[in-house]
């Protein structure tokens, strides 16, 4: 191995009087895979963007390629061969899939004139050693998810990238596409590109990087070969504490004992099909599929998203959920899968996120009691254990963790009967998230019927009593785990038919 | 039918002409003198100023923009040139005129493009600001009174005709205003379509956010949007003196929403990162037509208000029909 691509001496910044990284080290070499790991707002972002010329460093020095740079623009970046690929992507939804991939090629050049053949000759071959096949001409904004990360990767490798940094590349893919995206990795490992993964998932990390590299608070805490680590331990180095993982009690349901909820024969046309399911009190029941089975729009049907048709029974009674007023009525919550566009009011306060679904509570008569508003917000905030500034910053100020708490303690502000959460933990650090798989089971153990949707099949398995596996909008399975392995599910739900 | 060709009959442009043609016909059948030259050429000089502006506007709207202001930019340019050329250089050269209207309406545009593009204001404030900013300072420093000593060849150009025909009812005349419309139209969609800054507007105008990431300086390119809008504004405001042989300061101001309009109807999303030189040409004609036309056809002018209101409405229902049914499809 010869001198590393990227190396990092000394690096801090600050942001106002925050150490937002304190004497990193950080180096990489070509053909290696580098993970990076660490809680929400530990510093991974930030060394990203240094890297990649967005923030410029307070101190320290930066050697890529051979050459030095105090303070590297983002264009300096790319034509030294650092691409990102960031968690949104970063395509440009309105353009065609060849210009978004010929677009650093055609950005940094010298010629100031676009030519349109040479840029589809540049997005054909990127897309040729990448191995898959796009429509060149098409939009993106027509793409799948998958595509548009397809063509963010591709993008990476037109322009000769020589380090790619994906950051969280897995959360929008089902799971054959990840196994996709693992041998797409693996050959650009092959071609002598460096890359870092910042992610979330450990079993994730553990397939595809052989280095791993751990921030806490700004500064690393640990830098080694992946073959010393297991899942435990990475958890320990990145909260500083043990990060317990104990399953949720198993359920005996005694016999007649009504069910919370009832579905009988529950369709909604071309997303799911006669789904049948009971909900007994105690009980955490996990509902998992991969990405398009329906999982999503059944738990918003429940919530009064989408026309359904079928019984639904709440606590024996026939219910008709037509609206979210109406599941608001029925005391049902739903804490959707995407909470800064679905979850959150990211530029309102805190206490007003927290008094969004139960404003009326709060209400007396047509006044609102803002007093009232926020110290019920401060309750909240010290019953989970959200970690904030003051309960009037905006909702965007908060890490993952502490934003998904925000969302679930709306919920329980308005004394749900039946809570429903689609992937809980997208985005989590590990630390966050055993706390609020915590909070689910205590509400579970006192009587909310609880509802978890998710593709991590080590959280279900963990959190559920129940799990119940839905492919191409059935339920075709139930199990738990005492039944099956995380694993042995994990194969069963990418099984062909 | 071949790719090409499906891409083509789908695209928003073939809708417009399929609609242009279809209303053209029917003008046609009420009244034939709509097919006349004379009306032709008539409609093509009316499509000029709205026309180089909407080339100007759509930049902006492309970048996921908009600006209320360029109305007041030419004006201030107008009344700026015809008054003071007309007084010191009363022989100056036409070519002299317009390049001086657009450098003053370059000024103008870059003092939009600090706060929209350098400090982040939204642009529909800040133009909305600017619009008085520069309207008031037009008539107190300039003067509120209607100039009608203008240069020489200002007045020239109002007479000069790039085709005059033999018509019926005299001469029918095809001003050479159609020329400039033209050159600047295909410029402004060269620059769009084949240069690095026009796609590098599309890139602003899609994500900004993905823009700064492949390393694109968003500042400048936003700032040049606003500071080309000014300059064509500049530049109309001096053509629209000459055609009006005099400067008012008052007129065109209000005339902002018809030219948008246009630009809306043509294609551009709001928000940005869509629309192309032809649609908004074709907006323009459709605009024009109806304007034009409704007096041919002996309806009551204060429909053409109503009737440009249904239009955009319409249009932009379309549009967001089209759009997800495309989104269907894939």
């Amino acid at each position: 191995m010869g001198a590393p691509f990227l190396e990092i001496r000394n690096c801090s910044i600050n942001f106002g009087g925050v150490k937002a990284l304190q004497n990193v080290d950080f180096s990489i070499e070509a053909g290696q895979a580098y993970c990076l790991m660490g809680e929400n707002g530990s510093g991974k972002s930030t060394l990203i963007k240094i890297i990649s010329g967005v923030y410029t460093a307070t101190s320290g020095e930066m050697i890529l390629d051979g050459k030095h740079y105090t303070n590297i623009t983002p264009k300096q970046a790319i034509e030294a061969g650092v691409q990102v690929i960031y968690q949104d992507f970063s395509v440009f939804p309105n353009l065609t899939v060849a210009e978004n991939i010929a677009i650093s090629g055609i950005m940094s050049g010298k010629k100031k004139t676009v030519d349109r053949k040479k840029m589809r000759e540049v997005a054909a071959e990127a897309l040729a050693r990448i191995n898959v096949d796009l429509p060149l001409d098409k939009r993106v904004e027509e793409l799948p998810v998958a595509g548009k990360q397809l063509v963010a990767i591709a993008r990476g490798i037109a322009q000769d990238a020589k380090l790619i940094i994906m950051d969280e590349p897995t959360t929008a893919l089902t799971h054959k596409e990840i196994l996709a995206l693992y041998e797409i990795i693996d050959n650009l490992k092959k071609k002598g590109i460096a890359l870092i993964f910042v992610s979330h998932k450990l079993e994730e990390v553990m397939q595809i990087s052989e280095r791993i590299a751990i921030l806490r608070n700004g500064q690393k805490v640990l830098d080694d070969s992946i073959e010393n680590f297991d899942v435990n331990s990475v958890a320990y180095y990145m909260t500083g504490r043990e990060v317990p993982d104990v399953p949720y009690e198993l359920v005996e349901v005694p016999e007649g004992t009504a069910p919370i909820l009832e579905l009988e024969g529950l369709t909604m046309k071309d997303k799911f099909e006669d789904i049948t399911l009971s909900l007994y009190p105690k009980e955490v029941l996990g509902i998992t599929g991969q990405l398009g089975c329906g999982r999503t729009e059944l738990a918003q049907a429940l919530f009064g998203i989408g026309e359904y048709t079928g019984t639904v029974k709440l606590n024996g009674e026939v219910v008709e959920i037509k609206t979210v007023q109406d599941a608001l009525r029925l005391k049902i919550g739903y804490v959707p899968e995407d909470r800064l566009s679905e979850g959150l009011f990211l530029t309102r306060s805190l206490s007003d996120n927290l008094a969004a679904a139960s404003i009326d509570d709060l209400a007396d008569g047509i006044r609102l009691d803002y007093k009232k508003v926020e110290d019920t917000g401060r309750q909240w905030v010290e019953d989970l254990k959200i970690v904030i500034g003051d309960i009037l910053d905006p909702a965007s100020s908060l890490s993952g963790g502490n934003q998904q708490r925000i969302v679930l303690a709306k919920w329980l502000a308005t004394n749900p009967r039946l809570l429903i959460l689609n992937c809980p933990t997208v985005g989590v650090d590990v630390g966050s998230k055993s706390q609020i798989h915590e909070i689910v089971k205590d509400l579970a153990r006192k009587g909310i019927g609880v509802i978890v949707i998710s593709d991590d099949i080590g959280e279900v398995m963990s959190l559920c009593s129940r799990v119940l596996v839905m492919k191409k909008g059935r339920i075709v399975r139930q199990t738990n785990r005492t039944e099956m392995t995380v694993s042995q599910l994990e194969d069963y739900l990418t099984k062909e038919e | 039918m071949n790719s090409t060709m499906k891409k083509i009959v789908k695209s928003n442009e073939f809708f417009m002409f399929a609609i242009i043609l279809v209303m053209f016909c029917i003008f046609g059948i009420i009244n034939p003198a709509f097919f006349s030259v004379a009306n032709l050429f008539d409609l093509s000089r009316s499509m000029v100023e709205t026309g180089i502006l909407a080339l100007g506007v759509q930049v902006v709207m492309i970048s996921g923009g908009i600006d209320l202001s360029f109305m007041a930019i030419a004006v201030f340019a107008m009344h700026t040139v015809s008054k003071y050329m007309g007084m010191y250089w009363n022989d100056a050269p036409f070519i002299l005129l317009v390049l001086m209207g657009a450098v003053i309406g370059l000024v103008l545009g870059l003092f939009n493009s600090l706060f929209i593009a350098k400090f982040k204001l939204p642009p529909f404030i800040v133009t909305l600001g600017t619009t008085n900013i520069f309207k008031g300072l037009c008539l107190v420093f300039i003067g509120s009174r209607q100039i009608n000593n203008i240069p020489a060849s200002m007045i020239d150009f109002s007479k000069t005709n790039l085709i005059s025909v033999q018509a019926e009812q005299g001469m029918a005349n095809l001003h050479i205003g159609v020329l400039i419309l033209v050159v600047l139209a295909l410029l402004t969609s060269y620059m769009l379509n084949k240069t690095r800054l026009g796609r590098s507007i599309y890139c602003v105008g899609g994500s900004e956010a993905s823009a700064q990431r492949v390393g694109l300086n968003t500042v400048a390119i936003l700032a040049f949007c606003y500071a080309f809008l000014g300059a064509i504004a500049g530049m109309t405001g001096v053509m629209h003196a000459s055609f009006q042989r005099m400067s008012n300061p008052f007129d065109m101001i209000g005339g902002e929403l018809t030219v948008i309009a246009a630009v809306t109807i043509g294609g551009p999303r709001v928000g940005g990162g869509y629309g192309s030189t032809a649609g908004t040409m074709l907006g323009v004609l459709l605009l024009t037509m109806i304007n034009n036309s409704l007096v041919m056809l002996k309806i009551p002018t204060f429909w053409q208000l109503a009737v440009t209101g249904m239009i955009i409405i319409l249009g932009t229902i379309m549009q967001i029909y089209r759009y997800k049914r495309s989104l269907k499809n894939a």
